[in-house]
């Protein structure tokens, strides 16, 4: 129940809200949270930091990659969580980073991706909304795992 | 939004505080956003925190962004009129009080601190901001904590003197002071001693070094390592950083150092020599601006032209000796060297001038002295590496009779160190310069 996700995406605005949704989730669901910054390495590089998430007292951690531009090397992750790694397109409209928080909150115990649906219909937002649905009825963690097309080593 | 992100949270604080300049320097790994900040000014990274400084002397409320703070941009000619900050991503140079935040949420109130101290003291502060800072979230409300506007100085107190020893060193005491009542010295992390805290948020770590209490900073970090409280990575960052005040090897002698209230100088420094082959009456003046050698030897600054005025009326013109490096030097000077006892450091390095004689001891007597000046062999950009010296054990007497070390007392060499009543040579640290050996009464090295 203990989580060390790695972030990284180009693009700002859209990571900040996601990082808002992710928070709002995880600490509904009483996990203690600490972030980690990490130094960018230039400006052409991705925006990147580290979450950790306590959610239970032993030592075991999985290690989470999500990669939400297709920019990081997959080392030794037992879940990566990218556009590649899920099959998605990287749409102009970068509707591909819903999608891979909500395959993110779905593979996180004690977590749905229910508020940021619900998030998204607040805002009106509707072709985020339409695209999502259409990622969620065709996405199972359970199925992902089992096939290891989101696994990269055994747990 | 809930959560800010560091760019966001940089930009609160400059308008919060109402800085009234803002410099960013190119290299700065984090893009400050402009739409708010009409007077931010993106600039080079060399001579981005002059212009800060400038600009806070003229009056100007400043903030600077810089990736790095280099040695040269640590000298302050004037106090500043209004409050200056100085935020670097990289282990700077402590010319400044430093304020250490490690994590974003922390940021706002060094801010605020940082524009108290600077703003009472008329020094810049530096913020360095720890990498894990650098792209962070913090909770919203933080940003906005407990900021008071300070009230500036008014004009008149701020002073346009140029800045002496003694003004410098009672504003860095005010700083030190203002600082100490704020922030604690040293924060022990949450996990304790086994996680890294200048590139990560948690962890056991300095929070604030000022120049002033350099030496007591340096005795507690040592203490600290000594317990095992700092990981080897930051053992390795705070011994960098400190290493001019010889931190790791030379903790043994920092008590004699500090009775004495006379600093460590460079293996080799040219002012040794020169001191000693001087007579007892004589006064060095100089225009190497070395703070540590100045103070050691009690020299006088002034420069060659300042001298030969001094010299003309001065009662006693052959006990005076001047110290310059050669590259200061014009032709269009030489008319000034008919006073005599004066000395150029030889930065050009090699026996290519032929203008002036070599350096001897004997040829600094007073009544042995010519109109021409004397060229010593290399300056303190070009100290030679030679053999290290040793000690001879056996002849290593003065605390045995009960003296102090004269080696160590006059040389304020690095390299020498106390250890069981015995003089040890570092050969690391040590130049072979024969500082030491010139002035040992038993020839023991």
């Amino acid at each position: 129940m203990n989580y060390k996700i790695d972030i990284y995406g180009f693009n700002q605005a859209l990571l900040d809200e996601c990082f808002n949704i992710l928070i709002e989730e995880v600490t509904a669901s009483n996990y203690r949270v600490t972030t980690y910054g990490h130094m960018p390495h230039g400006f052409a590089s991705p925006y990147s930091l580290a979450l950790l998430l306590h959610g239970s007292s032993n030592d075991n951690t999985t290690n989470v990659l999500l990669d939400f531009d297709n920019s990081a090397k997959d080392h030794n992750y037992d879940i990566v969580l990218s556009p590649k790694a899920l099959a998605l397109d990287i749409e102009t409209h970068q509707n591909h980073y819903w999608c891979v928080l909500s395959a993110l909150l779905q593979s996180l115990h004690d977590t749905s991706s229910a508020f940021l649906t619900g998030y998204l219909l607040d805002k009106g937002r509707s072709s985020e909304l339409e695209y999502i649905k259409k990622f969620n009825s065709s996405f199972n963690v359970t199925m992902a795992l089992q096939q290891g097309t989101i696994a990269t080593r055994d747990n | 939004m809930k959560y800010s992100n560091t760019i966001d949270t940089i930009s609160t604080i400059i308008d919060t505080h109402g800085f009234e300049s803002t410099f960013v320097s190119y290299n700065f790994p984090i893009r400050i956003a402009t739409a708010n900040n009409p007077n931010l000014r993106s600039t080079t990274d060399i001579g981005v925190v002059q212009q800060g400084i400038a600009s806070a002397i003229g009056g100007n409320k400043s903030i600077v962004f810089t990736e790095q703070l280099h040695a040269h941009d640590a000298t302050l000619k004037r106090l500043t009129r209004s409050f200056c900050v100085i935020i670097t991503t990289s282990a700077p140079p402590i010319a400044f009080p430093t304020i250490f935040t490690r994590q974003l949420s922390d940021l706002p109130e060094d801010v605020n601190t940082a524009v108290l101290v600077s703003s009472k003291s008329l020094i810049p502060v530096v913020i360095y901001l720890g990498s894990t800072a650098l792209f962070d979230y913090t909770n919203e409300g933080a940003t906005s904590s407990s900021h008071e506007r300070v009230s500036l100085p008014p004009w008149e107190k701020a002073l346009d003197k140029p800045v002496t020893q003694a003004t410098l060193s009672d504003a860095q005491a005010l700083a030190h002071k203002t600082l100490s009542s704020i922030l604690p010295k040293w924060v022990d992390g949450i996990l304790g001693s086994n996680v890294i805290s200048h590139s990560s948020s948690e962890g056991s770590f300095v929070r604030f070094i000022t120049p002033h209490s350099l030496l007591d900073t340096c005795q507690l970090i040592n203490d600290k390592i000594s317990a095992g409280r700092v990981i080897d990575k930051d053992e390795e960052y705070l011994s960098a950083l400190l290493y001019p005040f010889a931190l790791r090897q030379r903790m043994t002698t920092f008590h004699l150092k500090n009775n004495n209230n006379k600093p460590y100088l460079c293996p080799g420094c040219p002012f040794v020599e020169i001191s000693q082959s001087v007579g007892e009456n004589d006064s060095i003046y100089t225009n190497v601006n070395c703070p540590e050698a100045i103070q050691f030897f009690k020299l006088n600054p002034v420069n060659l032209r300042e001298f030969s005025s001094l010299g003309t009326t001065s009662k006693n013109p052959s006990s005076m000796i001047f110290v310059d490096h050669l590259h200061n030097y014009s032709t269009a000077d030489k008319h000034l060297l008919s006073s005599g006892g004066i000395i150029f450091l030889n930065t050009v390095g090699g026996d290519t001038n032929k203008t002036f004689k070599a350096f001897s001891p004997s040829a600094l007597k007073s009544n042995k002295r010519q109109t021409s000046a004397l060229l010593f062999p290399y300056s303190c950009h070009s100290i030679p590496n030679n053999k290290a010296k040793k000690v001879l054990p056996k002849k290593c007497k003065c605390t045995a009779n009960g003296e102090e070390p004269t080696c160590i007392i006059n040389t304020g060499c690095p390299a020498l160190v106390l250890q069981d009543g015995k003089v040890t040579i570092f050969p690391d640290i040590c130049v072979g310069c024969s500082g030491c050996k010139i002035s040992c009464p038993y020839g023991a090295i």
